[in-house]
Formats: C-alpha cells, structure tokens, sequence
C-alpha cells in the first residue's frame, strides 16, 4: 500500500506540477505586465463582442485601442479590462458597447457554454479569479476543464512568441475589417440570437452583472465610463427588446453616459449585416466618432 | 454519478481511503461501507429509486432463502415463481409497458379501431435490466441447487449493488462475485495498479473516442436524409466505435474500479472488432451477458441438444430477448434477428467454435485470409449497428437504402470535417494500440512493460493528455438507458 501511494502521489504531483508550472508561465510570460501596457498616448479604450470589433476602426479615431472581440460576454471583458487598466494609468475614457442582444438570457451562453468557453478561456483564462472560475465550473464543468486543459497546451506555444505590445497588436481583441455588403431582404431581419432567447425575454444576469463590474471598476480607477451603440441597419428589429433594454440602462446604469448611435446615418452599403458594419460603414462612423469624442 | 464526472474522481479516492485505511481490519465493516458506497452512488442519480433497488435486493435475498429452507418441491417452486414473477414484472412495468401499450394500440388500429392506451410517464430506472439480471441469476442458481441461499444480508446486497456495477454491469453471478465478498481481501499492489490502468483505458475509450465519434454519428443519424450514403456509412462507423468506446470504456473502469478494492468482476470485452466471424464476436463482445443468455436461456431451452433444428430455433430465441432486453424498441428486435441471421451458417454447419483463440496469436500482423475475415465481420456488425442507432425501422430501412445506392461512392460531405479527420486519426491510433495489447486483458495492461518505469510513467501522461485535450462533448453512457 505505501508503494502504491507513494507512486499515485508522484503521479498525481507530475500532473499538478504540470498544470501549475503552465499556468505561471502564461501568467507570468504571456500575460506579464510588461506586455500589456501600452505607449502614453493612448487613453481611449474600446470594449465589447463583435458589434464593435467591426465598427471602430482605430485608423481614424485618436489614441484609442479597440479591443471588441466577436462573442465575448462582459465576464471576459471585466477581466480583460482590468488588466489593461491596472497596467496603463494613462486611460481615461473607456467605452463600452451595448446593445440589446446583450441583455438577453441566451448571452449565458456567452459565458459557459462548449464553444465560447473554448476560446475565451485560451484568450484569457489565466486573468480569472476564483469568482469567475467557480461559476464556470458550477455552470459547465466538463466544458471548463476541457477548455482549460486545450488552453494549458495550446497557449504552451503562444508562450515563445514575443508578445511584447500584445493589446496594440490587437493580441486581447481589435478592430476588424470586413468587405462583405449587407443584401437587404424583404422581410425585416431578426436578430441571430433570437434562436436561441426566450420570447419572454428572460435577461441574462450575468452578463448585466460584470457589465455593472466593468463600469464600477472604471469609476473606482477614475476613468469616465460611457455605454455605447454603435449603428445597426434600419431592417434591424430590436422593437421587442427595446422595451426592456432601456428599462435596464434606467435602472442598472442610470447615473452612466449613454451614446445611442444605433440611428446614425449608415448608407445600405456600409454593413455587412443587418447588426455588423463593413470596413466602408466603420470608416464612415469612426470619424463621426472621432469627432464626437475629442 | 458518472465515471467521467469529477464527483466520482472526489468519490472514488475517498472510498479507497476509508475501505483500505478505516475498515481494512474488519470484513463486516468493509461491507457495510461498500454497501453505503454503492447506495450512495446509486441515491446521485435518482434517489427515489433507490427503494426500488432495495426491494429488488429485499426479494431475491428472502426468497432465495425460502427457497433454501423450502421442505418440498412444491414450495421452493413457488418461491422461485414468486421472485421471478415479480423482478420480470417490475422490468415489464418499468421498460416494456408503454411499448406493449403502443404497439398493441398500433395493432388493433390496423382493424380500423382506435384506442389510447394508457401510458405510464415514468423514467427507466438506472441499472434496472443489469441488477434484476443479477437477482434472476441469483435465485434461478438456488432453484436448480447450483448455490446455497445467501444469509448475510449485508453481504447478498453489496453482491446485488457493488457500485463499480450497479448501472451497467458486467452482470455478474452469485457464483463468482460472493466469495469475494465473503472473503477477506488484502491490498495487492499488483492488482491496484493493473486497475488505475484499466481505469485509464477506459476513460479513454469513452472520453476520447466514444465522445467523439458520438458527435458525428447523432448529427449524421440526427439529419439522416440531408447525407448522401457514403456519410451515413462514415456515420455508422462512427457509432459503430461510439457504442465500442463507450460500453466497453465503461465496462473497463467498473473492472479496474473493482480491482482497487480487491475484486475481480467478470470480463465484459475481450477486442470484438477483431473477430473472423459472428460468432467469435458474440463471444467477446457484452460477454456477461451472452453467457448470462447461454447459462439461463439458451441451455435450459435445450441448447444445441437435439439436432440442427431446435439448436437453430434456441439461437434465434435468445438472439430476440437479447435485443429487446435492450430497449422496448422495434429497432433492438430487428437487431437481435439480424445477428441471428448473421450466425446461422455458423450454427448449421457446426462451424461456430472455429475461431476461439485471438487472431494471430503472437504474431505482429494477421494474415490477408485474416484481414478479409475481420473486415467481412466488422462491415455485418456496422449494418447491425444502424438498426440499434436508428430511431425507428423505416429510419434504418431508409439509411440502409441510401447506403446501397450510387451515392456511397461520393465523398463524403458534413459539418466538421477537420474535427472528423481528427477523430478518425484518434480511433486509428486506438485501434492500432487494442491491436498490440489483444492478447491481455485490455490493450495497455502490459504496454511498455519492458521499458524504463519513466517511459511508461511519459505514455501514461500521455493518455492522460489525450484525455483532457481530445475530450469530445460528454455523452451519457449508452447502456445506462437499458
């Protein structure tokens, strides 16, 4: 009995010690301080999924960093941000896009289900806390350990790579551009996530919950916070959760600045989609918005 | 409670402990704990049936004793038709009612009269069809004087729920299992560390390969008329190491599971895909429950006494039950009857033991004769596959059309193919590592044994890699529904 629980012991300590010795070195190589921070002149930070990613395109708006990334829940976003926070005193203005599909109960997906777990936690594990892991593990724990164990070998290689710069680099989440032209339809457009949302509007607590952190985080750091909503097509129905989306921006966000651009003139040839913009509409919007920030 | 669940990863070590450094001295108290154990674990999955599973033990192990203690023919007769009667009537009730009530109704609409039969909404009770085979066993070994009737209650039940296989076998005998629970068992690190290997294996028959390949066989089966043949064959051979991965992984961690308290339960699988014929598949494939059909079915139907005849209407009789134990489904029928089908040369021609040995006994490969053989047997056996996966005859009888068309020869065409690619390299680096190890118990039993102990330790983190790295959605066991 002692040899075999001394040999399980060994085996066991080989795996911990593996796991362990992996997620230092992605803590301390990949996400190190040092590669986070940004040049001085950067003090606008833009966050959010994908309506963002394609919308800003930092060529014409001043010293800002777009880190939207396509599919993330706020949870990632709180961590993410916090880091590039606390490592660059210098921003000052943070925007944060929010729009109505954010509100909706199937956003829970966003944060736990096989597919997003996947990536966010390869993009950004090792930035959670204890908080944020027991939920993940509570709400999928086969999905989480499995996307934590791809993360532990799939980061191994992002780790020899010189990440120096990474946020400028677009490494945490960047503006991206796309050529695609939006064939209007007939019929109004529904929204993607209507597949998957209940009609009742169930609201995803969650998701609204880190966007509360996110923007108690940034009045803690003295940083103006704003919610943003970047254009949508008019064929773009959000007739039926708008109700409720402005109702939460009253109640949850109500001492927050809030920057409706869903409306802003966009020809039909400047989306992709009925919700995303093209390189052509994100040109035309950043230097609105250029202008509209400084 | 899953084996692939982190519950179990929490229950199991701290079983161990308790078994080997609270209760070792003490044979009663080791018992009761695994009797605790395995109630327990049985309470994570549906508490409320645990009183089914006490009763079921409560009744076999009192008729078994009346039986015993029975002073005339007349009376143990009676005790056995009792136990009988109501452990098959539980299994009619719980499994077979509502399809009964349908098919029934499905029957006298046939004469233009409508009925609504009266169906029970209850769920099948895990492990139902493995413990009662358990307790039938039991009893019908009393009845024919083959074992005494059990008087410790404790140790009967533990017999009846030893949690490693109380939800999907191996189904065990009374005959082979009880003295082991009788007798005192000391820690044999030989044995321990042969089970965490086999625990091992197991996760990932099922986590790697099973999990796997059932993302690609429930798509392809889910949305059978939008593929073309040559997908739904890819599909039939994906449920064909689906069904593989999975009853077997889980038949190799109940065993080695077993192994670290001591206790050897019955081999359930023994590399069926490598079988030159039906009936060497039979024999290595759901083993304890083929023997458990030949002992208390086939041979007191008469066996292969009597001539050509009676042997070929025995075979088909267990061929059938054997299928609809598996489900209340027209599909498992079909099923059964296929296999039957496949066999009955072997069973006319007396040709049916020809092929007892593993193929190619020490040798690196089999012969061409050989490959012909194993493909010949494994491409029956996907065909069977289809009538156990599909959800209804006319789905199979259209899958199988499709895949005897043109279109078996285009290429096949689906969602996912990288990932299918990936597994099928996953399933052709498994199959190459069942090859080397046919000859033991499960394929890495003896892998790298003639290497340095680091080398090996560098394999077994390597599969613990592929465990983690690999892993497909988790799918519940199959078994777990019959």
């Amino acid at each position: 009995m002692k040899k075999f629980s001394k040999e399980i012991s060994v085996f066991l300590f080989i795996i911990a010690t593996i796991v362990v010795v992996d997620v230092f070195l992605q803590k301390t190589l990949l996400f190190k301080d040092e590669n986070v921070k940004l040049p001085k002149d950067y003090s606008v930070l833009i966050l959010g999924h994908s309506h963002p990613a394609n919308a800003y395109d930092t060529n014409f708006i001043k010293n800002t960093i777009n880190m939207g990334t396509a599919g993330e829940a706020y949870m990632y976003t709180y961590y993410k941000a916090k880091k590039v926070i606390d490592n660059n005193p210098q921003i000052k203005n943070i925007y944060v896009e929010f729009t109505n599909n954010q509100i909706d109960k199937g956003m829970d997906n966003w944060i736990w289900d096989d597919i997003h777990l996947q990536y966010r936690i390869k993009d950004c594990g090792v930035l959670l806390d204890y908080e944020a892991i027991q939920l993940l593990y509570e709400k999928n724990p086969t999905g989480f350990i499995n996307a934590f164990s791809k993360s532990l070998f799939d980061n191994l290689r992002r780790l020899f790579i010189n990440k120096k710069g990474m946020v400028e680099r677009g490494a945490m989440g960047k503006f991206i551009p796309c050529d695609a032209v939006y064939v209007k339809k007939t019929s109004p457009d529904r929204p993607k996530s209507r597949k998957i949302i209940n009609y009742d509007l169930e609201i995803s607590e969650y998701n609204i919950l880190y966007l509360q952190k996110i923007v108690k985080y940034c009045q803690n750091k003295d940083i103006e916070v704003c919610l943003i909503r970047s254009p949508m097509h008019k064929s773009y129905d959000v007739s039926y959760t708008e109700y409720k989306f402005k109702e939460i921006l009253r109640t949850k966000f109500k001492n927050i600045q809030w920057l409706d651009n869903k409306d802003f003139p966009i020809p039909d040839k400047g989306f992709q989609d009925s919700e995303h913009l093209n390189s052509y509409g994100a040109k035309i919007y950043s230097q609105y918005f250029n202008k509209q920030i400084n | 409670m899953l084996f692939n669940s982190l519950n179990f990863a929490i229950f199991l070590p701290i079983v161990f402990i308790l078994y080997w450094f609270v209760t070792a001295k003490n044979l009663k108290l080791q018992n009761i704990l695994l009797l605790v154990s395995s109630y327990f674990f049985y309470a994570c999955w549906d508490w409320r049936f645990l009183f089914l599973l006490i009763f079921s033990t409560v009744l076999d192990y009192y008729t078994g004793i009346k039986m015993s203690d029975a002073k005339n023919q007349n009376n143990k007769k009676f005790w056995f038709w009792l136990s009988i009667t109501i452990n098959l009537g539980f299994l009619g009730v719980f499994k077979y009612y509502n399809f009964f009530a349908a098919s029934f109704a499905d029957a006298i609409a046939n004469f233009g009269l409508q009925v609504n039969p009266w169906t029970l909404k209850v769920i099948l009770p895990v492990g139902i069809s493995f413990y009662t085979f358990h307790g039938l066993s039991y009893v019908i070994d009393i009845y024919k004087d083959r074992i005494k009737a059990e008087k410790n209650f404790i140790d009967y039940s533990v017999f009846v729920s030893f949690f490693p296989l109380l939800v999907a076998g191996p189904i065990e005998r009374a005959t082979h299992l009880l003295p082991q629970i009788q007798k005192k068992r000391t820690f044999n690190y030989t044995k321990a560390v042969d089970g965490l290997r086999q625990i091992l294996w197991g996760l990932f028959k099922k986590i790697v390969i099973a999990d796997n390949c059932a993302e690609f066989a429930n798509m392809i089966f889910d949305n059978h008329t939008e593929y073309s043949g040559s997908t739904l064959l890819l599909g039939a051979v994906f449920f064909s190491f689906q069904i593989y991965g999975d009853f077997s992984g889980y038949s190799d961690i109940a065993l080695g599971t077993a192994r670290l308290f001591g206790i050897d339960l019955l081999r359930n699988f023994a590399f069926p895909y490598f079988s030159r014929d039906i009936a060497e598949f039979w024999r290595r494939w759901h083993i304890s429950l083929s023997s458990w059909f030949r002992d208390y079915l086939y041979i007191p139907l008469g066996g292969s006494k009597g001539g050509t005849w009676p042997k070929v209407r025995n075979t088909f009789i267990i061929f059938l039950v054997s299928g609809f134990w598996h489900g209340a489904n027209w599909t498992f029928i079909a099923w059964g009857l296929l296999n039957a089908l496949y066999i009955m040369p072997s069973i006319i021609f007396n040709t049916n033991r020809n092929n007892m040995d593993i193929v190619a006994r020490g040798k690196y490969l089999p012969s061409v004769k050989e490959i012909f053989q194993i493909g010949l047997t494994f491409g029956l056996t996907v065909l069977a596959w289809i009538f156990f996966r599909a959800d209804s005859l006319p789905q199979a009888f259209e899958i199988i059309t499709k895949i005897s068309s043109k279109s078996t020869l285009a290429i096949p065409e689906f969602r996912g193919l990288y990932k299918a690619l990936v597994t099928l390299i996953l399933t052709i680096f498994f199959i190459i590592l069942e090859w080397i190890g046919r000859e033991n118990d499960f394929a890495i039993q003896k892998f790298g044994f003639k290497w340095k102990r680091s080398f090996r330790w560098v394999f077994y983190l390597v599969i613990v890699f592929f465990i983690f790295y690999f892993a497909g959605k988790e799918q519940v066991f199959i078994y777990f529904n019959f």
